[in-house]
């Protein structure tokens, strides 16, 4: 029972800094323009997609954080901080404006997640840390 | 103050998603069911913001903090390239399709009602 609430307090903290750093970004990277492009949602979901596979396939991670808090960072910041909703709220937008530009943004977002995804697991093993301490 | 109204609706949408996941037991259907029901919802709290039925706060909160933290893409990219990676193709493009093509048409239908 402490373990289930230690999860889901970890993953709903790591929800708030995803969420969060998500909103930021989107706010930093506004564009008003008519044809303004996702530019923000586009870098959070390549980015996460890249880093949920770097952590959660490194041995290096597994070995050093405690489940729970590779749970709260993976499930609940890198998880929160990617989204799926605005990808089709923004591409259904688009689509009203430019049918060219709506299929591009999908195939960027779905081509590109797949890369980032396996540049993640590929790089995940060469994550070490640069001095490793043997006493 | 913005941020803050994003982070709790983050807070409430992570959770969910992770009870979910953990309630199904296996992660795909998990992140199926919570990726078209969150687009769904976004699409609902998006038509209801655009109309002035729903204030900035609320949009906020719902849209942007607990839609976006609920639904998650770094999964789904994950779970993608596992089905790729031990060649089950046949896995890949229905999740893929069915994924993306459910949410598609549900928002827009919502949106243009």
């Amino acid at each position: 029972m402490k373990q289930t609430i230690q999860l889901y307090v970890g993953v709903g903290i790591g929800g708030m800094v995803g969420a969060s750093a998500r909103y930021l970004l989107s706010v930093i990277l506004e564009n008003d323009s008519v044809y303004s492009f996702p530019w923000a949602t586009l870098l959070v979901n390549m980015s996460g997609a890249f880093l949920l596979t770097l952590l959660g396939f490194s041995p290096l991670i597994k070995d050093k954080l405690k489940p729970v808090l590779l749970t709260a960072i993976n499930t609940g910041i890198i998880g929160a901080f990617t989204t799926f909703s605005t990808i089709q709220l923004d591409t259904i937008q688009l689509l009203e404006r430019n049918i060219y530009i709506a299929c591009l943004y999908l195939g960027i977002t779905i081509v590109g997640g797949l890369t980032c995804s396996f540049l993640g697991i590929k790089a995940a093993p060469y994550l070490r840390l640069k001095k490793e301490v043997h006493s | 103050m913005n941020i803050i109204l994003v982070a709790c609706g983050g807070f409430i949408g992570a959770i969910a998603r992770c009870f979910i996941s953990v309630t199904f037991n296996k992660h795909v259907i998990g992140t199926w069911i919570t990726n078209i029901s969150g687009s769904l919802l976004l699409a609902w709290i998006f038509r209801n913001y655009l109309q002035g039925n729903i204030s900035d706060a609320l949009w906020l909160f719902w849209g942007v903090g607990f839609s976006g933290a609920f639904t998650t893409f770094s999964t789904f990219g994950n779970e993608m390239i596992q089905f790729l990676m031990a060649r089950l193709y046949m896995k890949a493009f229905i999740y893929g399709i069915t994924s993306f093509g459910t949410s598609l048409v549900l928002v827009y239908s919502f949106l243009f009602s």
